[in-house]
């Protein structure tokens, strides 16, 4: 009785510690096929001749896009799109709940200027809201836009967010980030030059950067 | 035998939760709110200790153990109620970096990884006190 025990514990172990194995060994071979992504009148920085493009889908309450956005993007910056060697886009979808309010203020902002959009971004994921009405979220984010200084006007983004100029925009967003990725939106999905990375480790992305950057020459 | 059987559900219930977690974080690569580590905190050692209890055969491992599934559901429910009640905030447990109060699709539906936790916790106490029982009338 004693062996049938330990033969138990035994085997059903090596059988979770295998399947784990399996699942992280196939995760990791190799990447998909390059898709084709359309980022017309998405926020974008980076020169125009850059070799690889990155294009990244965030939700802006998704809690791995805010870990990302506050612990890898700045390093990506830095390194990458400061120094030219890439294009980075930011698709906006709106998934989670009031999502889209956030997202639709964003793209107000962006529509006057990008670099003001990326740091307004970095300044919401730096704090992200925890109001609970979209009243509250839209008043906050305006706030945020008001004592970051970004050389906007703020009479044309209140304009802006008071006539939902980009609601259909944020719609559109997501509906072409579930067509995508398959029917199931996962935040934050890079596409590296196409080549798609769910929810990637700095490591991992930047892995993909220089291996296109090497390919590309 | 019957004992057996129950701790054996419990230990193998803690292992797949154990993997489950460690799948979202290392392949899926989601990152953990403070919650979240409390209530990894009272699963990962439950699949030691449930796993030599049961290896060696030691059925009186429910004192040792029953306090662990009992503090991971009530942190769960708790992280359960900070997600699903809107008003629901009486102090503040999680860093800004990840908050504990938004609830994440895990591609279950509207089940959420604090939902696995607490049903999984519940689960592997009962299986405790069941294991427990089962070894007094037997003994």
């Amino acid at each position: 009785m004693h062996l049938r025990s330990k033969v138990m514990v035994t085997f059903t172990a090596s059988l979770l510690l295998l399947i784990f194995a399996f699942l992280l060994f196939f995760h990791h071979t190799g990447y998909e096929k390059p898709i084709p992504i359309y980022t017309t009148g998405q926020p974008t920085l980076g020169g125009e001749t850059a070799k690889v493009h990155v294009v990244s889908f965030e939700d802006p309450k998704c809690n791995n896009c805010i870990a990302y956005h506050n612990q890898d993007y700045a390093k990506i910056y830095e390194h990458y799109i400061q120094t030219g060697l890439i294009r980075y886009t930011v698709y906006l979808v709106g998934e989670i709940p009031n999502s889209n309010i956030i997202g639709k203020i964003l793209l107000c902002v962006n529509a006057q200027s990008t670099p003001a959009f990326f740091t307004l971004l970095s300044a919401y994921y730096a704090n992200p809201s925890l109001a609970l009405t979209a009243e509250e979220l839209s008043s906050q984010l305006l706030q945020l836009a008001a004592d970051s200084q970004l050389n906007i006007n703020l009479e044309t983004l209140k304009n802006c967010v008071a006539h939902n100029t980009f609601e259909n925009q944020m719609v559109e967003n997501t509906n072409y980030a579930r067509a995508i990725m398959g029917g199931v939106i996962k935040t934050p999905t890079l596409f590296v030059n196409g080549i798609r990375l769910v929810r990637p480790s700095y490591e991992e992305l930047t892995k993909l950067i220089d291996l296109e950057l090497k390919k590309k020459g | 035998m019957k004992a057996q059987l129950y701790l054996y559900l419990a230990w193998t219930l803690a292992s797949l939760l154990t993997l489950g977690s460690f799948y979202m974080n290392f392949i899926e690569h989601k990152e953990p709110c403070t919650l979240c580590w409390y209530e990894r905190l009272c699963l990962f050692p439950l699949t030691i200790i449930l796993g030599v209890a049961l290896y060696q055969r030691f059925l009186g491992i429910f004192s040792y153990a029953i306090a662990f599934p009992i503090f991971g559901a009530a942190i769960s429910g708790f992280h359960i109620a900070l997600q699903e009640i809107p008003s629901f905030h009486p102090f503040k447990v999680c860093s800004s970096a990840v908050s504990c109060a938004l609830k994440e699709s895990i591609g279950l539906g509207w089940v959420s990884p604090p939902m696995l936790a607490c049903a999984g916790s519940i689960a592997i106490a009962l299986l405790l006190c069941l294991s427990r029982s089962s070894h007094r009338i037997h003994s």
